[in-house]
């Protein structure tokens, strides 16, 4: 299995590291997007993060949350080698959920937000958060390679 | 302090526990949607305390094990704002802590079902648990 991140062309509505030159902003319908930059964390963070969670055990938090999977965890893993390879700024946040996933959070300008949380095996939800208006939803489903 | 089986008053604040991971300590808005995020098991609701049945809102972390007890943050929430947001608290007792409630709609089928709508009435609670919160985690994670 691997990422499908053309689906909802997940690529250009994260914002890009500013820091390399031959990377540009995305833009989300016209409208570039830009980390706000106070919160922007470091890729080795999230990875080390990653690492850590991949090493809890069900009920984590002393409250009966499901940890995650080996294969939930090394597809995060995947997605955010591939993130960061695409020139993508480093989330804000990398978090474990308490049903068993784990969820990375982009602050983007004028207080919208981008989160992608890994519920299964190559397969997440991304949630773009505005101010003004209903949440989107939007899920990736894993693409099965091709077997040549 | 009130014993839990008297009902539930709207003056009354409800406790959430917060784990470490959902706090953002630098923000006005602390405390991350994602500290009412439902577990698995979660089918009747997100557990929380009536502090009114406590002598401390702290005394809530007897729920927890000691040796995750220090990852806990503590916030109240009024229930006059979660009725306002439309939710049902329902008693639901157990043996440790006195005054355990649920926030009934917010269960984990419910959550799976419309992610999106559900999003925002978690913001919603962490603004609201941002605005009261009685003690920030003391170990990070």
């Amino acid at each position: 299995m691997m990422w499908n991140l053309n689906e909802h062309d997940l690529l250009a509505r994260l914002p890009r590291s500013l820091g390399n030159p031959s990377a540009t902003n995305g833009t989300s319908n016209g409208t570039p997007v830009v980390a706000r930059a106070s919160v922007v964390t470091s890729w080795d963070e999230s990875f080390q993060k990653l690492q850590e969670y991949g090493g809890c055990e069900d009920d984590w938090d002393g409250q009966g949350a499901s940890a995650p999977t080996h294969e939930l965890t090394e597809s995060a893993w995947q997605l955010i080698k591939i993130l960061r390879a695409k020139g993508i700024t480093a989330p804000a946040w990398t978090v474990p959920g308490v049903g068993g996933t784990v969820a990375f959070e982009w602050l983007l300008e004028e207080g919208r937000s981008l989160e992608i949380e890994v519920t299964g095996p190559y397969s997440a939800d991304v949630f773009l958060d505005f101010p003004d208006r209903p949440s989107q939803l939007l899920e990736i489903k894993n693409e099965v390679e091709a077997v040549s | 302090m009130k014993d839990e089986s008297e009902p539930i008053g709207l003056d009354e604040n409800l406790i959430r526990l917060i784990w470490t991971s959902y706090f953002k300590l630098d923000f006005e808005i602390a405390v991350q949607e994602r500290a009412f995020l439902p577990r698995n098991d979660e089918i009747d609701g997100i557990s929380l305390f009536r502090d009114a049945c406590l002598k401390s809102p702290l005394d809530s972390l007897e729920v927890i094990a000691d040796a995750k007890r220090e990852k806990y943050g503590v916030a109240l929430l009024p229930v006059s704002e979660l009725v306002a947001l439309g939710l049902r608290i329902e008693p639901s007792r157990i043996d440790k802590v006195p005054g355990h409630v649920l926030l009934a709609d917010l269960n984990c089928s419910a959550f799976k079902e419309d992610k999106a709508r559900w999003q925002k009435v978690q913001q919603q609670l962490a603004v609201i648990a941002s605005r009261n919160v009685v003690r920030h985690p003391m170990a990070n994670s």
